[in-house]
């Protein structure tokens, strides 16, 4: 048997970002405990796919997980055998936990932190809703260190309203003067519903250029690169052997179970998830029902599909004998006129037996990964 | 069957005022069906007619109905179809009737194409009986409808049944009235035969199914039929009346009755509306007046979105022109969309709707182009040519001078609109003619307007500018000389053909303006910039760009999201299927249908 990814869904926050359209709560404290009580009792429901697989990964996602009390954390972790090379993370907002929580955090096994730092520049911060500041970040990946945290990662946004490449420039300076081993930069989409959304309709914000998205792209790229921060996702940088296992393991259509509200998992080939409504969540798992709402049994083609898709997003790219082995199909054979055209129009390209995104191809992976759907 | 236990009559009505309703009523209350039988609404029996809730082909059906004075009578309902482009169809439905029922919305009144229908109705002699339905809506004013009904029409209208067809109100008093009211057909059944043909259908069984009123003689089951218009004669299968998707066979078919002819016709085109059937053995010397070949007056190009499905094409508009007789194609290609179909329409909507029924009964995707009437052309050399596609517009130095169609058109609307109303007819090149109140609050206009301004989205900008309100009702009347120009669109610098339209001159400029904005805001953005241009004769008069594209990634996809995005992924996948290929430019099928409809 494989190695199983577990993820965790924590979705309170203190407040709601502007730019937000996560599954996530702020103001709903009182739910905690009936939450946490009902996440347990879901991953019970699951011993049987529990039973005798190791964990190779687990990692506790948001929402802000730092925001709920360490114990309720720990109560979870509880609930799996893990071991010593088990990659456990927690998505940590700076000045939520502080010196001594990091330590519980350890302690109870975690060997992972990842901070939503978004940026460095405290304008910016304001205009994405974040309640933290650049200093109380900066302070917090200290403390985080100082509790032994070697394994830190930082996610990025650029290409906000206003945000300009100096700005951005600077902040990822002060990132990289932390010597933080992993990264990711993310490419600001204005989803639907969020309060940003509202904003940018309404000309309160600008819409963000897209030629200054990409060279903000470009320059997380080449910049990060000279801190030996080396891309190997179109969103992710770490210094080598740094990456993120559980992510990784996303791409590789490792299986997950995902317990809490909303979550997602993958398990033999079939695709579930989870109730986006706190109190059904509740209420089903009262009646110790599993809070599935959405079964997908893929077929072969889309298994397919979804390894292309996701293979093609690493920089390691997709591997012919590895596909021909898995699928016992020739990808070249299979998409043969499609892999002319992406490679002449410049947006894939083929090195020693892996077919991968060029630097263009990336900008606009969606018209690549269109074609294999 | 004595021929004073007869009434043929059809329901006149305004689009929504309850034609079919009151049709299903009528029926359910003669007992031919149970009301579980009942489907919404009986008479029109195509999906786009149920949804667009008018009738579009008509038919007919026979009730028996037991009046107090304790005979059967039988009432033959003719069904007509109820829009503007269908009017040659509509007299030869009138003209198989004696009388007319003319339903009358109590909240709205009159409107111009029942006006158009009434008038007709009149001038085959019909005798008509008004009823004012929806009598039980609150804005419901039927004296007022009455006295709208008797100063534009000039028929009495105080006897009038207040009814609700849809509440079951007062239907008991139709059917009386339609005994009493209306007259029964004359009895010449010693005379050479003669019937008229108001409705044609394919069956795959029977073949042609005709529907028909003998006006005069004797069909017999035994006969061979002649059509006197199309000259061809044919022994006949089967003849009978008609019950609501039904027949019920019959030995002959006598002066007055309406019913159904099939004798093994494979074409519509043979049996088309409006033709005489007599006996080949006992001919008649002429056949009934008012026959019309159908005469397509708006034209447009039919492409398969996916080229590979030419044939596809080909054989849904040759299944739909077996019962569509107006209906008429030949192939075309088009430089930018390939091959496909130039058709040619009786009106806009029949347009539409044949758009529709391709791609909904034969599961089509289709690119058309914008719509055009005939041109006439008068070359330098004298020749004339009838154009009704612009790319076959010759060049302009070999063009002496160009004629357009002119409409007569009547346009009925509250008082508070004429202003709009106006303002619109003037900005469409209208000459205003006439204009009356018909009431305190309605206005009837008539003016003459340019069919291509009539054509170009005009009934939508009627109904933007009065609320709803404003009815239509046209017909072509002549051709007048007119300054015409070809308007092009080119796309990263070529030509696309299928976006080429006729334009007066004067409109040509805002027309090219607006087409170069609406299909900036269509075409997606592309690797590279494309410039949307205008042009006159080679001459660029106005221009957009459409500017490359720079990032379309989704920059998250973990766990929860890969489901999410993979249906993101397959709209797009969608949407590049709903693309065509112009060159180098993907362009969306809306695109070439959204650039016609400039003004909304």
């Amino acid at each position: 048997m494989n190695d199983l990814r577990i993820y965790i869904h924590i979705p309170f926050c203190k407040s709601k970002c502007n730019y937000c359209d996560f599954n996530s709560f702020a103001g709903m404290d009182h739910m905690f405990r009936p939450y946490f009580k009902s996440l347990i009792t879901e991953i019970a429901l699951y011993s049987n796919e529990l039973r005798g697989r190791r964990i190779d990964s687990i990692y506790f996602g948001g929402g802000t997980p730092s925001h709920v009390d360490v114990q309720y954390i720990y109560q979870v972790l509880k609930c799996f055998t893990f071991d010593e090379n088990t990659e456990i993370t927690i998505e940590v907002n700076p000045g939520v936990v502080g010196y001594h929580n990091f330590v519980q955090y350890r302690q109870m096994g975690i060997n992972r932190i990842s901070f939503g730092i978004q940026s460095f520049n405290d304008r910016i911060l304001m205009y994405m809703g974040r309640i933290h500041n650049s200093l109380t970040a900066i302070n917090n990946i200290h403390e985080c260190k100082e509790a032994g945290f070697d394994n830190i990662s930082a996610d990025m946004i650029f290409g906000y309203p206003k945000q300009t490449l100096e700005q951005y420039e600077d902040s990822l300076n002060v990132l990289k003067s932390l010597e933080i081993p992993h990264v990711s930069c993310y490419s600001l989409s204005i989803e639907p519903g969020t309060l940003l959304d509202e904003m940018v309709k309404k000309n309160v914000m600008p819409m963000p250029d897209e030629d200054l998205d990409r060279a903000m792209y470009n320059l997380s790229i080449e910049s990060l690169k000279k801190a030996n921060l080396q891309q190997y996702e179109i969103s992710n940088f770490a210094v080598p052997g740094y990456e993120s296992r559980h992510n990784i393991g996303y791409w590789n259509r490792d299986e997950y179970l995902g317990f809490g509200l909303s979550a997602h998992s993958l398990y033999n080939e079939t695709r579930y998830s989870n109730t986006e409504d706190l109190h059904q969540y509740i209420s089903l798992l009262n009646k110790y029902e599993k809070p599935v709402v959405h079964t997908d049994t893929l077929t072969k083609e889309e298994i397919i599909t979804e390894y292309i898709i996701l293979k093609l997003r690493m920089n390691s790219g997709l591997d012919i004998a590895h596909f021909q082995d898995k699928f016992d199909l020739n990808f070249e054979e299979k998409y043969g006129d499609k892999l002319k055209t992406l490679v002449n129009t410049g947006l894939l390209y083929k090195q020693s037996d892996s077919y991968k995104l060029t630097r263009s191809g990336m900008d606009v992976a969606n018209k690549v990964f269109v074609e294999f759907v | 069957m004595k021929k004073d236990r007869i009434r043929n009559f059809c329901i006149i009505a305004h689009i929504d005022h309850g034609k079919s309703t009151l049709a299903d009523r009528l029926i359910e209350k003669t007992g031919l069906l149970t009301s579980r039988e009942m489907s919404d609404q009986v008479l029109d029996n195509m999906d786009i007619e149920k949804e667009r809730g008018i009738t579009i082909k008509s038919q007919a059906v026979r009730m028996v109905y037991k009046h107090n004075d304790g005979k059967e009578y039988i009432l033959n309902l003719i069904d007509t179809p109820g829009h503007v482009d269908f009017s040659y169809e509509v007299s030869r439905s009138l003209a198989a009737c004696d009388g007319a029922i003319l339903v009358v919305d109590a909240a709205q009144g009159v409107e111009a194409q029942t006006l158009a229908n009434v008038y007709m109705a009149i001038d085959n002699n019909l005798e008509i009986l008004p009823v004012i339905n929806k009598i039980d809506l609150p804005a419901a004013r039927p004296e007022l409808a009455i006295e709208e009904i008797e100063n534009l029409i000039g028929i009495e209208a105080h006897h009038a049944p207040l009814i609700s067809a849809k509440n079951r109100i007062n239907i008991e008093e139709v059917l009386e009235k339609i005994v009493t009211y209306l007259p029964a057909p004359l009895d010449k059944s010693d005379m050479p035969a003669r019937a008229l043909i108001f409705d044609s259908k394919f069956d795959a069984y029977k073949g042609v199914i005709i529907y028909c009123r003998v006006m005069e003689g004797v069909i017999k089951a035994t006969d061979t039929i002649r059509l006197m218009n199309t000259k061809k004669e044919y022994q006949v299968v089967e003849l009978g009346y008609l019950k609501p998707g039904g027949f019920i066979p019959a030995e002959q078919l006598t002066s007055g009755e309406v019913g159904y002819i099939t004798a093994s016709i494979k074409n519509v085109e043979d049996t088309r509306v409006g033709d005489t059937v007599t006996t080949a053995e006992n001919k008649a010397a002429v056949p009934l007046p008012g026959y019309k070949e159908a005469v397509s007056m708006v034209f447009c190009g039919i492409y398969p979105a996916d080229g590979a499905k030419y044939n596809m094409l080909k054989d849904a508009l040759m299944k739909l022109k077996l019962n569509d007789a107006a209906l008429m194609y030949e192939p075309e290609t088009s430089a930018a969309l390939g091959f496909g179909f130039r058709c040619g329409f009786l009106g806009l909507l029949h347009m539409e709707i044949i758009q529709e029924r391709i791609e909904r009964e034969f599961d089509l995707d289709i690119i058309t182009t914008a719509p055009s009437v005939i041109y006439r052309v008068t070359k330098t050399d004298g020749q004339v040519l009838r154009v009704d596609n612009p790319t076959n517009l010759p060049p302009v130095s070999e063009i002496a001078y160009m004629e357009e169609p002119i409409a007569k058109a009547v346009i009925i609307v509250p008082a508070e609109y004429v202003g709009n109303i106006m303002e619109l007819c003037q900005d469409r090149r209208g000459t205003f003619i006439h204009m009356e109140y018909i009431d305190a609050t309605r206005t009837k206009l008539d003016y003459e307007l340019p069919l291509n301004e009539i054509i170009y989205d005009f009934f939508d900008a009627l109904k933007s500018r009065s609320k709803g309100y404003a009815s239509l009702d046209y017909e072509v009347m002549k051709y007048e000389k007119s300054k015409l120009v070809k308007l092009d669109i080119l796309l990263n610098q070529e030509l696309v053909d299928a976006l080429s339209f006729i334009v007066h001159e004067s409109k040509a400029y805002a027309r090219g303006r607006r087409m170069v904005e609406k299909l900036k805001e269509q075409i997606p953005r592309h690797q590279f910039e494309i410039p949307v241009q205008a042009a006159i004769g080679g001459k660029i008069i106005a221009r957009e760009t459409v500017r490359a594209y720079r990032k379309d990634v989704i920059a998250k996809c973990y766990g929860g999201d890969i489901s999410r995005k993979k249906k993101l992924l397959e709209k797009q996948k969608e949407g590049k299927k709903r693309m065509r290929q112009l060159g180098s430019v993907e362009v969306p099928q809306e695109a070439f249908m959204s650039v016609l409809k400039l003004d909304t």
